[in-house]
């Protein structure tokens, strides 16, 4: 290369690297190419080290156009094509990314950094190289499965073992007096021998006084459960059984029984239970019991409807490393580690929204925040939610407080637990309003006048936040509003007069079965004079007159309600 | 004596100038005797209405460039103290008192023909008289002189914020007086033409939407040195290089920074693109702007956009099928090079990223009527319909764009079964 093409490239390259710089990337790399022609070894040394400086800059684009470049003049490079792939996933383009990342493992299928990347790219967490490697670091220990927790249910799970151990307690005393009176007539008998044996057995027994073994714990489940077994067409009943039979099948399960374990949960599979991580514990029995194939199945179908549930990912993740499945393994256990990051290390929900409940208790909304977000991941819970609206309010978030607490609505709107919470909030951000409003600061009131009617539209708070728009000058906002809680309020009324109608009309009914006929009437009447219009009340009302002979009243009672069914005709002739 | 002071005034070298002081003269002090010479029959009003249509460039007239001053008067010019005039001006135009400085300003203006703040001040007092004047007919003739001078002034170097707030004011005043004629010569003479042209001005009317960014701008300059301030091409240049080197708060001459040039030149520029009659000079600045970095270009490139869709909304308001489907094509071809061109890899996170996608998904769909040739126009849908779910997926964040995509790509699914 002489003088003038060095110079030449050198203004190649200047210009194509400013090009870089103001992101013009497809013509950056036209000069690049331009210089290549010249010398390529020279432009891929210094391509080389301008790709690096983007990759450490997080210029991703940039990376993709050098990077590109420079495979292209060694397809061989498969730490290149893992950095491409890296450029990909973080422009959020994880098909090419996946497509880099795959290309490289077939270059060198044992390529840790590709397996790694692959991986994250799968479970979709955002960590890169080593840093995956860190994070499932944490796994490493584990070597079997990862068993969830015990239900507390019926009782919490350490009582019912202490309870078991006081059982135990009266049997070990009677094992233990038993061998010492042995030990006594051997020691007489001068069988030294045999007396020590004794001693060994005493010492052992008094080693675990109290403690229940496990064929101990087991038969007092077995026993509960068939207590419950006994009439499950009692809900409660059925409930209790399916928490002591789970517990059973755990127990099993963790003393090495898959068999056992196998038949006493699919026993509750078939009482159509829908206990949390029940399939996760025959899946699990079923890899003890060397299915191994069958057991990822169902993991995999339980991730495809509950993705952030951590015992599942972690379990397969487990069950992927003893299959030498380093790719499909990281994946997993990524995503574990990434949900843990989230949950301080808790597993189980149940435990979290315990967490959560602490750090709520104490004024930390933050953290109690950030909990219950991860439990809402998982399962919705009008407590859950409303909690989180707390903690938004709390943090002064009241947009996304009252879009949490608009969250009960959508699948708990009915429930007397999510009325009471979204009615709790409405009230909340009312008297928030009227406090605003107290001091004329009628901009910040309308603001909670409109966050509380998000959340209940009451006809009370329509007229206070019509009040307000008046005072805003915003008189067709006022007017909506006050016509809305007119309405509201008429059908509300109305509602309610429907309602003891009802309840009279009922009440004389019931009279008249009981020949109460002189009483009935008075309900009826009563029940009549609410709505003269409802022909229900009023062929009933006419039976009690004609039975009580009172034609006059008969008479008078019929004028009445064709006064009344002339008046609605009218009223809707003139809708 | 201020009769005489107007009448006496002759702007050298701007004819256009010189008909707006006379104009401007007749509403405030004889304007209905000098309009009735001139003014044609009533008959002849349709005609004489076009000449005031604001639809392109040539409103403003063939030569709008002032004349090229010496040096001496250039340093004469420059030492101008223009601060009390102008507050006397702008509490004039709030009717906060009378305005005492007619006399100096036009003696300025026969001193200096060629200073567009001036101009500029000239087109806001002449504006004002004819708000507080009561005579219809002349007042629309003023008004397009009146826009004339400060568009004027704006080409020639008047182009602070404050002056293009106050083109803008006077500018969607005319576009309302004008409209209010259209329909009054419309309920006595229904004529097709007429119809077409009042269908383009109510398309004109868009500008009143982006005035809500113009005065945002203002309000945030209001009281600093860059309400009044002018941006010259170098220190546009400048601010360019500062914006490459990643330097933007870099210190553009003694008291501008780069990214504020680079904000105002850019909300200016977008808000005025929506003028038809502005179009030389948005261009024109457009070209100070050198293609040094993708986001620059992609800005200008969305101010480009943006008028060639209003240049298309004009067609339709035409009812000019022709010319609509050629603008649309033209859009849809200019997005989709930008696509292509900067954004293949991109995240699109800020409007300027996303604009192109969703411009090329707004045409595909608004030009439904304006008959595409139909396989075009089915790989047109399709193309749009993969850029749509580029942005709901996940290369974009923004939950408002994601909103505004999903909603394209729900009438394009619909377009694409009817063509199927």
């Amino acid at each position: 290369m002489n003088n003038s093409q060095q110079e030449t490239i050198q203004i190649l390259l200047e210009k194509g690297f400013l090009l870089i710089q103001g992101k013009l990337y497809k013509q950056a790399t036209q000069k690049i190419e331009e210089a290549s022609r010249i010398d390529v070894q020279f432009v891929r040394q210094a391509v080389t080290q301008k790709f690096d400086l983007c990759y450490q800059s997080d210029d991703h684009e940039g990376v993709l156009a050098l990077g590109k470049f420079l495979l292209e003049k060694d397809p061989q490079d498969f730490q290149l094509t893992t950095k491409i792939g890296n450029a990909y996933r973080k422009l959020s383009n994880s098909s090419k990314a996946t497509e880099y990342y795959q290309n490289a493992l077939q270059l060198n299928p044992s390529y840790e950094l590709g397996q790694l990347n692959l991986a994250a790219c799968c479970s979709q967490v955002d960590k890169y190289d080593l840093d995956i490697q860190q994070s499932v670091l944490q796994f490493k220990e584990l070597s079997e499965a990862l068993l969830p927790t015990y239900f507390n249910k019926p009782e919490p799970w350490d009582i019912l073992k202490k309870k078991i151990g006081i059982r135990c307690r009266t049997r070990h005393l009677g094992q233990i007096q038993l061998l010492l009176k042995k030990q006594q007539q051997l020691l007489l008998a001068n069988d030294q021998e045999r007396a020590t044996q004794l001693e060994i057995k005493i010492a052992a027994l008094k080693k675990n006084f109290g403690k229940a073994n496990f064929q101990e714990i087991r038969s007092f489940l077995e026993q509960m459960a068939k207590v419950y077994e006994a009439n499950l067409t009692d809900k409660n009943n059925k409930a209790l059984w399916g928490y002591v039979t789970f517990n059973l099948g755990l127990l099993t399960l963790k003393y090495g029984e898959p068999r056992a374990a196998l038949s006493i949960l699919n026993q509750l599979k078939l009482g159509q239970s829908k206990l949390d991580n029940l399939d996760l514990l025959l899946a699990l029995a079923k890899n003890q019991g060397k299915e191994v194939e069958a057991s990822i199945q169902i993991l995999e179908m339980e991730l495809q409807k509950k993705p952030n549930n951590r015992y599942l990912n972690v379990n397969l993740g487990l069950l992927y490393r003893n299959q030498n499945n380093p790719v499909k393994s990281i994946q997993y256990l990524l995503k574990t580690a990434e949900l843990l990051e989230r949950s301080e290390g808790i597993y189980c929900i149940s435990k979290i929204t315990a967490k959560a409940s602490s750090y709520f208790s104490t004024s930390l909304w933050d953290k109690a925040l950030k909990l219950y977000l991860e439990v809402t991941q998982e399962k919705d819970s009008v407590k859950s939610w409303s909690r989180i609206g707390q903690c938004y309010m709390e943090l002064n978030q009241h947009e996304e407080a009252v879009d949490a607490f608009v969250q009960i609505k959508r699948f708990a709107e009915k429930s007397k637990q999510g009325r009471v919470q979204l009615k709790e909030a409405h009230n909340l951000y009312v008297e928030k309003a009227e406090l605003f409003k107290g001091d004329a600061k009628y901009v910040e009131a309308i603001k909670f006048f409109e966050y509380a009617l998000k959340l209940q539209r009451h006809p009370k708070t329509l007229r206070l936040a019509a009040e307000i728009y008046k005072k805003l000058k915003r008189k067709e906002q006022a007017e909506a509003y006050f016509r809305e809680s007119q309405g509201l309020s008429q059908s509300q009324m109305e509602g309610r007069q429907k309602q003891r109608r009802r309840k009279l009309y009922e009440k004389g009914l019931a009279c008249i079965t009981a020949g109460k006929i002189g009483e009935a009437k008075s309900y009826l009447e009563e029940a009549f004079k609410i709505d003269e219009t409802n022909k229900e009340t009023f062929l009933l009302l006419i039976k009690v007159l004609k039975a009580l002979k009172q034609p006059r009243a008969q008479q008078l009672t019929m004028t009445r309600w064709q006064q009344a069914m002339s008046r609605l005709q009218k009223r809707l002739e003139d809708d | 004596m201020a009769d005489e002071s107007f009448g006496g005034t002759t702007l050298i070298n701007q004819k256009a100038a010189e008909k707006t002081v006379h104009r401007g003269l007749g509403i405030s002090q004889k304007g209905t005797k000098k309009r009735s010479k001139n003014s044609k029959k009533p008959s002849n009003e349709g005609k004489q209405l076009q000449s005031l249509l604001p639809f392109s460039p040539q409103f403003l007239g063939k030569s709008i460039l002032y004349k090229k001053l010496k040096k001496r008067q250039q340093k004469a010019m420059s030492k101008l103290e223009l601060s009390p005039l102008r507050l006397d001006v702008v509490k004039f135009a709030a009717r906060q008192g009378i305005c005492r400085s007619r006399d100096k300003l036009q003696k300025l203006l026969q001193e200096f023909p060629s200073h567009a703040e001036l101009h500029a001040l000239n087109a806001i007092l002449t504006y004002t008289d004819c708000q507080e004047s009561g005579q219809d007919e002349e007042k629309l003739f003023t008004l397009k002189d009146v826009v004339i001078e400060m568009a004027t002034a704006l080409h020639n170097g008047g182009d602070s914020v404050f002056n293009i707030t106050w083109f803008l004011k006077i500018y969607i005043t005319y576009l309302v007086s004008l409209q209010e004629r259209f329909k009054r010569l419309l309920s006595v003479r229904p004529d097709p033409e007429l119809k077409r042209y009042q269908q383009q001005l109510r398309r004109l009317s868009i500008i009143r939407e982006q005035m809500d960014l113009q005065l945002k701008l203002q309000r945030m300059l209001k009281g600093t040195f860059y309400f009044l301030s002018i941006t010259t091409e170098q220190e546009l240049k400048a601010s360019c290089k500062a914006f490459l080197e990643n330097d933007e708060n870099r210190k553009i001459g003694q008291r501008k920074k780069a990214n504020y040039i680079l904000y105002i030149n850019q909300m200016t520029l977008f808000v005025l693109s929506h003028v038809p009659i502005m179009e030389n000079y948005v261009e024109n600045t457009l070209n100070m702007i050198p293609d040094i970095h993708r986001d620059l270009i992609l800005k200008k490139r969305m101010i480009l956009a943006s008028m060639t869709k209003m240049k298309y909304s004009m067609a339709l308001g035409k009812n000019d099928i022709r010319s609509a489907r050629e603008y649309s094509s033209e859009l849809y071809n200019f997005s989709l090079a930008g696509i292509k061109e900067y954004l293949e890899h991109a995240k699109l996170q800020r409007d300027f990223e996303v604009g192109p996608f969703l411009t090329l998904a707004w045409i595909v769909i608004d030009s439904k009527l304006v008959a595409h040739e139909r396989s075009r126009y089915r790989t047109m849908l399709l193309t749009a319909k993969e850029y749509m779910q580029a942005i709901t997926g996940k290369r974009c964040d923004d939950e408002h764009t994601i909103y505004q995509a999903s909603q394209f790509l729900f009438s394009l699914k619909g377009l694409i079964e009817q063509y199927e």
